[in-house]
């Protein structure tokens, strides 16, 4: 990241979410740094599609369910015949619906913590028992700035990350002895095809970029810097810290983010 | 500027300005800023030798300013005139500061005063003086040296060192509010456990002891940081306080 600084040379990561956005961006960023990846994704054809992206031989695309254990497994199997070791995993995967809290269902829920909290649960047991044998490594979960300031229209969503951030801290304990760090990074509200649509509605724009103190929206390789900068050397004394890459979002204290006006929608126009 | 999308942590032609750079972690600063291609200004009140060796052995000129960050009046004069001689400064670390372990009890008015002054009136003197500078150029960026013990309450400092961190870290979201608008990100590092000539603890005897991650920082884990936090990496980040603690409990 810091102009070709070739910082990953060498190393091997595992990527969840990798076919687009966040995770697809950070892929990318360590690639260009020297390292070679796994893509793991759910979606078959677009996990193999962004892999064709990449220079032959530096990214892999493995078809995985990381909420089982054996998913988790066939994703570091493959770093490691692929490419021969694992020292890097970026827990991307992350998933939402939106319902009002009263009507959010319970197969919502749990599909929702599946992906979200267990999934990374799961892909860093099964990465560190790999990376302890290598000397150590590290660990990048995304949280959500939903993890400190919750989503009305997403209490999953919220919970799953606010665990999250916990699994980050708790389990940058459980490994250190092992010298493997593990941080997170909390992006705020980031332009991407996901997100773009929504975003094309003017007064949700209006509204979201009213609590941004910056004043504008985060772009992906925003987020992918503050990953870099956290899996890199250059912060081998960071483990179990939390970065918000927000705007200044998270201390605005504005609420929740545009969810306020659909709710206001769903319920008739009262806030 | 900073209101740019993130890019990589590169300074260069970049005019950065780091307080307490004498030695420790201001010294490490100075040096990882230089090499990220920034021309460094020095503040210290000791000698800034080695700290304009460091900058200039990376290439990088280096303006030493030897001054008392007690001396409120002196600040507001040295810095200002230093940024209206550049005629820009896109980096103000704020990172000088004062140990003090006197507990509470044994306190007295002038050694409060005197960590006050260092350790937070010169910071936001500081901040005000490149204020006009950054708000006229777009933006900048300004970084604050926080600590374990702000959030923590502290074991080995006292209170004068644990009261003017925790407001150093409420100071980084204040002005990161009123920043925003102009293009002024700022932002915090929080240092866990650092071996420095100031923080030579009884209890910090055993270093692999003293963090999950079995060993103490080294300024230059600090420096690595606030470049970070400096650069246009982190264009899209203000009002956070980073932890940089090894794994040590922080609070939050």
């Amino acid at each position: 990241m810091s102009g070709g600084a070739a910082e990953f040379v060498g190393m091997v990561a595992c990527v969840t979410g990798g076919a687009r956005g966040i995770g697809r961006g950070v892929a990318h960023a360590l690639v260009a740094e020297g390292a070679k990846v796994v893509l793991a994704d759910r979606d078959a054809d677009a996990v193999e599609a962004t892999a064709r992206e990449f220079p032959d031989g530096t990214a892999a695309p493995v078809v995985v369910d990381i909420t089982t254990a054996a998913g988790a497994r066939v994703m570091v199997d493959c770093a490691l015949e692929r490419f021969g070791g694992i020292n890097v995993l970026v827990n991307c995967a992350g998933i939402t619906t939106k319902a009002p809290f009263l009507e959010l269902p319970e197969e919502d829920w749990d599909a929702v913590l599946a992906v979200d909290l267990k999934g990374p649960f799961l892909c860093t047991q099964a990465a560190a028992r790999e990376m302890l044998k290598r000397g150590g490594g590290a660990v990048v979960n995304i949280t959500s700035i939903a993890a400190e300031q919750g989503n009305p229209l997403a209490v999953h969503y919220a919970a799953a990350k606010g665990g999250l951030k916990m699994l980050t801290t708790a389990t940058a304990l459980a490994l250190s002895r092992y010298g493997i760090r593990v941080n997170a990074v909390g992006p705020g509200l980031v332009e991407t095809p996901l997100t773009s649509s929504r975003l094309a509605d003017e007064e949700i724009r209006a509204h979201s970029l009213e609590r941004i103190p910056l004043g504008r929206f985060g772009r992906v390789e925003e987020i992918v810097e503050a990953v870099l900068f956290l899996a890199s050397e250059r912060a081998s004394y960071i483990t179990g810290a939390s970065l918000y890459v927000d705007g200044g979002w998270t201390k605005a204290l504005y609420g929740a983010s545009y969810e306020d006006i659909q709710l206001a929608r769903l319920s008739g126009g009262r806030r | 500027m900073t209101t740019e999308v993130s890019g990589p942590a590169v300074l260069d032609g970049r005019v950065a300005l780091v307080t307490g750079a004498a030695r420790g972690i201001g010294l490490a600063i100075a040096r990882v800023l230089a090499r990220a291609g920034a021309d460094v200004g020095l503040i210290d009140i000791f000698d800034l030798g080695a700290a304009q060796r460091a900058v200039e052995a990376e290439g990088r000129q280096a303006w030493p300013l030897i001054l008392d960050l007690a001396d409120r009046a002196a600040v507001r004069q040295r810095v200002a005139e230093f940024v209206t001689e550049r005629a820009r400064l896109d980096v103000l670390v704020n990172n000088a500061g004062l140990v003090s372990t006197t507990p509470l009890a044994e306190l007295s008015d002038d050694e409060w005063d005197h960590v006050v002054a260092v350790n937070l009136t010169a910071a936001v003197v500081a901040t005000q003086a490149v204020w006009p500078t950054m708000v006229a150029q777009g933006g900048g960026k300004v970084v604050f040296m926080g600590s374990r013990a702000g959030r923590m309450g502290g074991n080995n400092a006292g209170p004068a060192y644990v009261a003017t961190k925790g407001a150093l870290h409420s100071l980084v979201v204040s002005v990161a509010k009123e920043g925003a608008p102009h293009g002024i990100l700022s932002n915090g590092v929080a240092p866990g456990p650092i071996k420095t000539e100031m923080t030579v603890f009884p209890s910090y005897a055993d270093e692999k002891m003293v963090t999950p991650l079995g060993r103490m920082g080294r300024p230059e884990d600090i420096a690595e940081a606030v470049l970070y936090l400096a650069s246009p990496a982190s264009n899209f980040v203000t009002g956070t306080v980073l932890n940089v603690s090894g794994g040590a409990l922080m609070g939050w």
